[in-house]
């Protein structure tokens, strides 16, 4: 055996040897670490001098208790050289002279220091635990889900490998779920939350809290635990006893050991009140919306006016799905970008993107997207089929190229197809604390060393013996080597013999006897802890003189222990191959530590994952406060703190945080924890100081437990609405815990709810465009009954049934109105338009009408050119809109907004007059133009009329009149004049000057007309007209006189450039051909010389002429007329016979 | 009567041609009509005419143009011609080609009868 001093530092364990005068004999290394005093600090010193021990008893009697029965133990505190407590399971026992007489006192030290406060703290672990279940504003349930676990493994053994797509598809397992979980116990919350007051109507199973809808949210929880996900939450739908159903928070949390073990604790937060803000404040949002394309969030305006030709273009080519296009051709999306640029933009836009002015950040939105390519896609894509409104999270790039978080959404509004606009959220901060959910880890705790020592005496030269054969063989890295070479180390452990084993080891070890365990080590130590020997080993080889390490152990019986194994390689022993060994058996501390951890986690996983800043504070400074106040008569103090409104400042330096979680660091912190661990002064603004007074009195007055929504206070000075709950412990009075629960987002909703609404008012009243809210709760009632009786056809039920029409008109009554409405009706106040809206349309009831079959049909809005009568009487014409979205109808009431285009229809009226009176005068100076053949027209009966008369005389003058002549003559006479008449009226209808009057017309009659008049001066120029008419043309709507004007202008103009040119016949033909549209084209041919390509363009510029002599104005009043008439016309050289040809369209009257 | 002499009235226009054809036999002379100055030369009977009434803008051969395709044939038919256009120049060319008269419409039908009388060479009965 070795030296006594060498097994004694062989140790884990303090061990000091006094005389019975109480010098100190012997101070191992462990004694040494301990206390922190070297030990020729300690031999010869009297030990109670240096060790400060406070005994269970006093000295003198254990000391002679040990004396007398030979030992003793029990647990002391000493202190170290450090001033450190030190809590020792001490054992004393007495060393005897050969006589048998008392030499010394051998004292084994466990430090049980760790495990005091490991203990202490797994019971205060326990009770926060417990604590924080009974009185968290929250609803915990204990669940037993060994009943799914059966399941999942039937499931499993049946042959279902995707456990997802079976319980989506059979939600009727997922059901049996629930039913297989047990309630095991739920707090005070839930009841409250759930039940009808009796704790009992909970603990069955969770299938009736579960309804159907959230099904699936059940099924994804079980896959979460499954996966081994670390928590699952989910918004979800959960059913109170009561059947009714509420908005829940759903929170599992899964630490690693509740698997198998089948109970776990949830945890639920109602958050119907938040989504009820949110439901509102959508439905506030989206009125907003229709009204105003507005958005109460960055806001950018974007020109898109560049990306409509480029889908038109897509469109053209038959692209369909954008998806597969961009999939094809990638750079179509950068092309996109750069054709979207922003144009405007709001001050909180400008603030999310960190640029110093707006206009900075006008021009193509690439740059803003380089993070969310794939988002800007999804959004293009939405666009191209049609979608009006995208929303998405996305990673947005600032100004100076950082990333912020940003809830993107954009609208199209529908009217403005070349603007969209384009909201960002700045969900930053709600992301920073998702992430520092994810990254909370645990916390580790060191515990204390050192149970009794297991002591074996090994023979390693058998071992050597096959190292050396190894290094011969040119290994040099052992290490290396025994790693790859695992049955190699087995054959060195069977190689090292025991030499000798003391009690201890037999008791740890087991085996009956030493002799069974006087083998070789190979059995003690299992697989697993293979790589502890080859480091053993590796490490005596580098010289280091001892090694320690926690390790597994195998017993005699097979069954596995942790064991801390120390080895020292005395100097005098190196080289003899024999090596003392010791073991000390841990597995109660690692058992400790592992419910430690167990319970922590299972504390840490809930509170990390329920989205709680948790807070865990020491009152002790208070409570003295307190106590020294008392002893000073004070009594009230609530009083107390009026009286003394700094005492609150004291109270909060007094109470000291001592830990905090993760989410109170994302929560108020700046990522550094330490920040938070001082007092909790720095989170209560003085606005909340009466609500920190009223936490501080319910302790006061014993409360368990006091909750309040307070605002607080980060450490950058920012503060936010909380929902602040403080708890004391029953049994530690020193001892505080509070959670607090970010409540910005309800709190927001609820502020930008009635924000909306006040914009919602604001832009409703102030808007320049007239405003009025219809109370439309009648008509949607008739609209329901209307369903109910099985209509499916409004517009037939209408036409049979004119009084439900009548009725729906007498539901309906004027609520608000604009100020602009008010002037658009010529009231003089709002009230005087309140009421029925009948008197507003006795102008245009067929427009309600419309509407009333557009909401039937369940459209959201009608729009129509229409008139209304207005309060004083007038009519007004313009396009009335009326929107009747869900989020309004929700409200009961419909929007109705109006355009007065009387002043927009005035200027069309005063602009058709101008052009009637250009018209005239361009007919007019034709009409001198065609004097010559005018005059001809008119002289040529004159002239019959003249001879016949004179020749009539003449028969009348004959001694035997001849009357049968004179009948013949007469006759002629009555005829020519009418001829002259005619061409008298064609000449006055032509020089006449009216308003045009359209009416449906054949354009061929027009033609024949137009010829008529032209028929002289064909003649005259020797030009030969043909005129070609398509079959079936449509009539078209046009004035007769304007028309003709058209054709005789064209004609004329065709005529006079074939004089030009002598030679050749004089051709023209007139044809007409029935076009698509539909429609009726016109097109006039001549055999002339044609249009000079220079002047092609300017054909029908005004005063561009290339006639001697004329106006110019010619072709751009046909122009005008032609157009005015809906129609086109057009100039070229492509003429069937040669010269030009001139051709105008009119679209066919309906 | 059967000497009476044979007029020619050459216009276009259907009723002032009837009215000119009535108006010549009501003065007891023979007339006949033709729509154009082609037709009636294609009669081939121009010598059994003493005078011709032509009006000047007619589609084909006009009035002016006759009365030089006479002269080129020596035919020496008086032509009185009419017309219904006011271009002043008309009466000089009409008169430069030899014209027995030259009338516009509408005229007097005194100034037609005086114009026949000397080309007929018959004074007024």
């Amino acid at each position: 055996m070795a030296s006594d001093l060498d097994i004694l530092d062989l140790v884990g364990e303090s061990i000091v040897v006094r005389d019975l005068e109480g010098r100190i004999q012997a101070w191992n290394t462990a004694s040494e670490a301990l206390y922190g005093l070297p030990r020729n600090a300690a031999i010869g010193k009297l030990a109670e001098d240096i060790l400060k021990t406070q005994y269970p008893a006093p000295l003198s009697d254990i000391q002679a208790e040990a004396l007398a029965i030979g030992s003793w133990q029990g647990e002391i505190t000493r202190l170290s050289a450090t001033g450190a407590g030190i809590s020792l399971r001490a054992h004393w026992s007495v060393r005897r002279n050969p006589d048998g007489s008392a030499a010394a006192i051998v004292e084994t030290g466990r430090d049980i220091t760790a495990s005091k406060k490991s203990e202490e703290a797994l019971r205060y672990s326990e009770y926060r635990y417990h604590n924080l279940f009974k009185a968290m504003a929250a609803s915990f349930w204990e669940l037993d889900f060994s009943g799914v676990d059966t399941i999942l493994r039937t499931l499993h053994k049946s042959g279902v490998v995707d456990f997802r797509r079976h319980l989506m598809e059979n939600p009727a397992i997922v059901r049996d779920m629930m039913r297989a979980t047990r309630v095991m116990d739920v707090n005070d919350q839930s009841i409250a939350l759930f039940g009808r007051g009796e704790k009992s109507e909970l603990l069955g199973n969770v299938e009736p809290f579960w309804p159907e809808e959230s099904t699936q949210f059940f099924a994804e929880g079980i896959l979460s635990g499954a996966a081994r996900k670390p928590h699952y939450t989910v918004e979800c739908k959960l059913r109170r006893i009561d059947g009714t159903t509420f908005d829940a928070l759903f929170t599992a949390a899964f630490p690693p050991d509740s698997m198998g073990k089948g109970t776990l604790v949830i945890g639920i937060i109602d958050i119907t009140e938040r989504k009820q803000a949110f439901a509102k404040l959508e439905a506030s949002e989206r009125r907003y919306r229709d009204l105003f394309h507005y958005m109460p969030i960055g806001l950018s305006q974007i020109d898109a006016s560049r990306l409509i030709p480029i889908y038109k273009e897509l469109r053209a080519q038959g692209v369909t799905d954008l998806k597969a296009y961009i999939d094809e051709h990638p750079e179509f999306l950068d092309m996109a970008l750069e054709a979207l640029h922003v144009e405007e933009i709001n001050d909180h836009n400008r603030q999310i993107f960190g640029a110093g002015t707006a206009a900075e950040m006008y021009g193509p939105i690439t740059r803003y997207f380089q993070s969310a390519l794939p988002t800007i896609r999804r959004s293009l894509e939405t666009r191209y089929a049609g979608g009006e409104f995208f929303q998405e999270e996305m990673k947005a790039t600032r100004m100076d190229g950082s990333v912020v978080d940003v809830l993107f959404s954009t609208a199209r509004p529908g009217a403005i197809a070349d603007k969209s606009l384009v909201g960002f959220i700045d969900i930053s901060a709600r992301k920073r604390s998702e992430e520092a959910l994810r990254h909370s880890e645990y916390r580790y705790r060191n515990m204390f060393q050192a149970m009794a020592a297991a002591f074996w005496e090994l023979d390693f030269s058998g071992a050597n013996d096959l190292v050396r054969s190894v290094l011969k063989s040119g290994v040099t890295d052992l290490r290396a080597y025994f790693a790859a070479n695992p049955a190699f180390v087995r054959k060195m452990m069977r190689a090292t013999r025991v030499v000798d084993v003391n009690d201890q080891t037999v008791i740890l070890f087991g085996g009956g006897d030493k002799q069974a365990l006087l083998d070789n080590v190979e059995r003690f130590w299992p697989e697993e802890s293979t790589h502890i020997y080859s480091e053993a080993y590796a490490s005596a080889a580098d010289g280091r003189p001892n090694y320690a390490a926690e390790c597994r152990f195998r017993r005699a019986d097979g069954t596995l222990f942790d064991g801390l194994f120390t080895v020292a390689y005395p100097p005098k022993e190196m080289g003899r191959g024999s090596t003392m060994v010791g073991v000390i058996d841990i597995t109660a501390r690692k058992q400790s530590e592992e419910a430690l951890r167990a319970s922590e986690r299972r504390y840490q996983h809930l509170f990390q994952a329920m989205a709680v800043s948790f807070w865990e504070v020491d009152f002790s400074g208070v409570r003295d406060i307190v106590r020294r106040l008392r002893a000073a008569g004070v009594t009230d103090f609530r009083q107390y703190f009026k009286d003394n409104p700094n005492f609150v400042l004291r109270v909060m330096r007094a109470t000291r945080v001592v830990d905090v979680n993760d989410r109170t660091v994302a929560l108020f912190g700046r990522g550094n924890k330490d920040e938070l661990l001082k007092t909790t002064e720095p989170i209560w603004p003085e606005e909340s100081w009466p609500d920190y007074i009223e936490a501080v009195l319910s302790s006061l007055d014993r409360k368990a437990s006091f909750s309040i929504e307070t605002r607080l206070r980060r450490l950058d000075g920012t503060i936010f609405d909380a929902q602040f709950t403080a708890w004391h412990s029953p049994d530690n009075k020193s001892a505080g815990l509070a959670g607090v629960i970010d409540i910005t987002e309800r709190k927001r909703a609820h502020v930008e709810l009635e924000r909306s609404n006040q914009r919602y008012h604001h832009l409703f009243h102030h808007l320049p465009i007239p405003l009025w809210q219809v109370d439309s709760r009648g008509v949607m009632e008739i609209i329901k009954e209307l369903r109910e009786q099985g209509v499916t056809d409004i517009v037939e039920h209408l036409d049979a049934h004119p009084e439900v029409f009548a009725r729906s008109i007498d539901v309906l009554s004027i609520g608000e109105v604009n100020q602009s409405a008010v002037r658009l009706f010529g009231a003089r106040d709002p009230s005087n338009l309140r009421g029925p809206i009948a008197p507003y349309w006795r102008a245009g009831d067929n427009t309600l009408r419309k509407i009333l079959e557009a909401r039937f049909r369940g459209e959201h809005s009608y729009q129509e050119d229409t008139k209304l009568t207005t309060f004083d009487g007038r009519t007004v014409e313009g396009l009335f809109t009326s929107t009747f979205a869900p989020a309004l109808t929700e409200l009961g009431i419909s929007l109705n907004s109006f355009v007065d285009a009387t002043e927009k229809k005035r200027a069309e009226e005063m602009l058709q007059r101008v052009q009637a009176d250009f018209a005239h005068a361009a007919r007019v100076s034709m009409l001198g133009e065609l004097t010559a053949s005018i005059a001809h027209e008119v002289n040529q009966p004159l002239a019959a009329i003249a001879a016949n008369g004179e020749a009539g005389l003449r028969w009348l003058s004959r001694a035997e009149p001849d009357v049968a002549e004179v009948r013949e003559i007469t006759k002629r006479i009555v005829a020519d004049a009418r001829r002259a008449a005619d061409v008298i009226s064609r000449v006055r209808a032509m020089a006449a000057r009216r308003a045009p009057e359209h009416v449906p017309l054949s354009l061929d009659d027009v033609i024949r007309e137009a010829l008529l008049f032209l028929r002289h001066e064909v003649q005259a120029r020797g030009v030969t007209i043909t005129h070609h008419m398509a079959r079936n043309a449509p009539s078209v709507r046009a004035d007769r006189t304007q028309l003709q004007q058209v054709i005789v202008n064209l004609a004329v103009n065709g005529m006079q450039a074939m004089v030009q040119s002598t030679d050749g016949e004089r051709q023209m033909i007139v044809r007409t051909t029935v076009a698509d549209g539909p429609g009726v084209i016109c097109s006039i041919e001549d055999s002339g010389p044609g249009i000079e390509a220079a002047s092609l363009v300017r054909l029908f510029d005004s005063f561009f002429t290339t006639k001697e002599g004329g106006m110019g104005m010619g072709l751009p009043i046909c122009r005008s007329i032609i157009e005015a008439h809906g129609g086109r016309i057009t100039g070229d050289n492509a003429s069937t016979i040669g010269g030009a040809r001139f051709s105008f369209t009119l679209p066919a009257a309906h | 009567m059967s000497a009476a002499p044979l007029v020619a009235i050459i216009d276009d226009d259907e009723s002032l041609r009837l009215a000119l054809v009535g108006l010549v036999r009501s003065l007891g002379y023979e007339a006949r009509g033709f729509p154009s100055a082609d037709a009636f030369v294609q009669t081939g009977e121009l010598a059994s005419y003493t005078c011709i009434v032509t009006d000047i803008q007619m589609p084909g051969m006009s009035g002016i143009e006759l009365k030089e395709y006479l002269a080129a044939r020596q035919i020496a038919l008086p032509v009185i011609m009419i017309t219904g256009r006011p271009d002043p120049t008309l009466e000089e060319k009409a008169r430069a080609s030899g014209a027995a008269g030259f009338l516009r419409k509408p005229f007097e039908a005194n100034a037609l009868i005086s114009y026949l009388d000397s080309a007929l060479g018959t004074a007024s009965s």
